[in-house]
């Protein structure tokens, strides 16, 4: 069976948790979780490298069968830990959907910079960390990328709405 | 054959940000009170179903063009 083209965003998230994999969700579902009624494709994280984060990060990655994307009969890679201990972008496509895996930002930041501007969620058993609304704001804004553009006046408002 | 033309518009970042201000005093609150009022797992269904409905929506779209 073909993996959805679409990110099941709780489902991949639950199961990087479960995993004991460390990570902060950035991106467009970072977005949806501070309130913005948006959609994205894929879930965006950046996850931490320290000793055994890697290997963790590689096991859930393995039971998801992930694979870079697109995946064609002549291009069918398996992420390995090299791969995860760089500082690349990897886009993967997984049994859950596209997930990928910002070992740095666009501006070079990684988790350990990236930590102190995220919160932790707590919904239940679901326990992570998203970047925060006023560091994916500036993230958005920085890029130059049309489609963060288009999700700015969301979360302008949301913020505006939370300040009194 | 009608020929396509693809425009390039380039904005300074100052265009781009007047547009975004003006674009932020139009969004509609009720809509923001609404998702808010989800809980986070709550909003990464919603956003996780609309993406899917979405897709499947584009694909048709391809299909029958």
């Amino acid at each position: 069976m073909p993996p959805p083209p679409t990110a099941d965003l709780e489902a991949l998230i639950e199961a990087l948790i479960a995993g004991g994999v460390e990570l902060i969700v950035v991106g467009g579902a970072a977005a949806v979780i501070h309130g913005a009624p948006t959609t994205t494709q894929d879930l965006d994280i950046v996850p931490r490298q320290h000793p055994g984060d890697v290997t963790r990060l590689l096991d859930v990655l393995r039971g998801l069968g992930a694979r870079f994307r697109p995946v064609r009969p002549d291009r069918d890679i398996e992420p390995t830990e090299e791969h995860l201990s760089g500082t690349g972008q990897l886009n993967l496509i997984t049994s859950l959907g596209p997930l990928d895996i910002l070992l740095r930002l666009h501006d070079a930041r990684g988790y350990d910079e990236l930590l102190a501007h995220s919160q932790e969620i707590v919904d239940h058993s679901l326990r992570f960390r998203v970047i925060d609304l006023d560091t994916l704001i500036e993230i958005k804004r920085s890029t130059g990328r049309a489609k963060d553009a288009l999700v700015l006046p969301l979360l302008l408002a949301i913020r505006a709405k939370r300040e009194p | 054959m009608t020929p396509r033309h693809t425009r390039l518009v380039i904005m300074s970042p100052a265009d781009t940000d007047s547009l975004i201000e003006q674009a932020t005093d139009e969004v509609d609150l009720s809509l923001l009170e609404w998702y808010r009022a989800l809980s986070p797992r709550e909003r990464l269904r919603v956003a996780s179903k609309n993406a899917a409905v979405l897709e499947r929506l584009k694909r048709a779209a391809a299909t029958n063009r």
